[in-house]
């Protein structure tokens, strides 16, 4: 009788109406405001959620590997607590650890539940937010270096500014010498060097000469071992090394992760923008 | 098959026309946050001939939500409301399907069709229209009641001014 009363009488109708429906989709999340954001925060919620659970999951395979470094982590601690006791001639228990106005940095750990290393700008995804006390703007820093920088924190998940993102400068300067100058990533794709910048021509610098942060930026404490200098050049015209450094941090493979959060921030933030405002 | 392209193509300048620069303009807010969008351009392609093949009634409607969406700096908004109605459109065909079926030559106008089944044909697929348009623009089910206030409010007055454009205009085959 009526030739057209199915919905979709053939396969081709149905394809153009999902990939009509798909152009109005994008069309609506991209140039509406509103209904942007709902997607891009449903988005964030979803796939951390997912990329949480497959994160717990494969957590279990390397129990045992995870277990080791931590056990390793912990037993340098512990060198470090019982060296400075030695040093000072004080008991752990008069170190005041734990009191929280003797404090200037404290350490969120999170894992790891989402990682690129392959793109121009990289990020992570950390399954802790602010219900854990992490803001924008905190540092991120693993077992043996830096990972990066918040950037964006909602209740339970965070994104961080991978150190491997053009964006991400962090303050270094050479171990034992003090020197410091700007550790970028060249956006080469070679995750295990980053260029530390801006360090004048005069020093003597040695290939192996060993790079930490330098605290000048108050995102990281001082004296985190990043890398060890692997090559030194001039720019023509330049008055600063340009030089290789390589990585102790293997970006490839972190699954623990911890947030800097920086008891001074809020003070040295007000005294900054009194300073701005002069 | 020329006179059903000119008739068809004079209601989608019309109904364009009349939706950008007369109805658009009017938005009504009677009730603070439940503002009142009139929309009558659906006309346009709730009318298209039985015989349309299905690939162009889905084009048809997707083009014409498009240029209202732009002139209302909406985009994608009334492009899939459009064409999620154009593909319901058969379905409620069938449901009001009368004794005999439809001629493949006729449109569903007031032409061809009497009064009860005419406004509930239109009012049906109006109602999917604007539902869609208003669920994509809240876009969060958690505001379903106010999706669902600003569609029957904006449903109703709609729908008396499509009638009121039928009866004026009175659109042929």
């Amino acid at each position: 009788m009526f030739p057209r009363s199915k919905v979709f009488s053939e396969l081709g109708n149905l394809i153009l109406f999902l990939f009509l429906e798909g152009i109005s989709f994008y069309l609506i999340i991209t140039y509406n405001d509103s209904q942007a954001k709902i997607y891009h925060n449903s988005v964030n919620v979803i796939s951390g959620t997912v990329a949480n659970q497959a994160s717990k999951i494969r957590g279990y395979f390397s129990l045992k590997e995870q277990n080791n470094i931590l056990l390793k982590e912990n037993a340098k601690l512990k060198a470090k607590l019982f060296n400075l006791v030695e040093k000072q001639g004080a008991k752990p228990e008069d170190l005041n650890l734990n009191i929280k106005e003797n404090q200037i940095f404290n350490l969120v750990s999170a894992r790891v539940v989402n990682n690129s290393i392959s793109l121009r700008n990289n990020f992570l995804s950390l399954n802790k937010g602010r219900k854990a006390g992490i803001t924008e703007n905190q540092g991120v820093i693993g077992e043996n270096g830096v990972i990066g920088i918040t950037k964006a924190v909602n209740d339970n998940y965070t994104t961080v500014m991978s150190i491997f993102n053009s964006q991400t400068k962090i303050s270094a300067r050479i171990k034992d010498k003090g020197y410091f100058g700007s550790l970028v990533w060249n956006n080469n794709g070679d995750v295990r060097f980053m260029t530390l910048n801006d360090i004048p021509k005069h020093v003597p610098i040695k290939l192996g000469d060993k790079v930490e942060t330098s605290g000048y930026s108050n995102l990281f404490p001082s004296g985190i071992l990043l890398g060890k200098i692997v090559g030194k050049r001039i720019p023509p015209g330049s008055s600063t090394y340009e030089l290789k450094v390589k990585l102790y941090q293997d970006m490839t493979k972190i699954k623990f992760a911890y947030v800097v959060i920086n008891y001074e921030t809020p003070a040295l933030d007000s005294l900054y923008l009194q300073m701005k405002s002069l | 098959m020329n006179l059903a392209l000119l008739n068809n193509g004079t209601r989608f300048i019309i109904l364009l026309l009349l939706q950008i620069i007369v109805f658009s303009q009017a938005r009504i807010g009677p009730l603070g946050p439940y503002y009142i969008d009139i929309i009558v351009f659906p006309l346009a392609y709730l009318l298209l001939p039985f015989r349309t093949p299905r690939e162009l009634q889905f084009l048809l409607a997707f083009a014409i939500g498009l240029i209202v969406d732009i002139s209302m700096q909406s985009p994608g908004l009334h492009a899939g409301a459009s064409v999620f109605t154009m593909a319901v459109r058969p379905v409620v065909l069938r449901l009001l399907e009368p004794r005999g079926g439809y001629d493949k030559l006729h449109s569903p106008t007031l032409q061809r069709f009497k009064w009860p089944w005419f406004a509930s044909f239109i009012s049906i697929l109006s109602l999917v229209h604007i539902l869609f348009y208003f669920s994509m623009e809240v876009f969060t089910p958690l505001f379903l009641g106010t999706i669902l206030i600003k569609t029957l409010l904006s449903w109703f007055v709609s729908t008396l001014f499509i009638f009121l454009i039928v009866i004026i205009l009175n659109p042929l085959d």
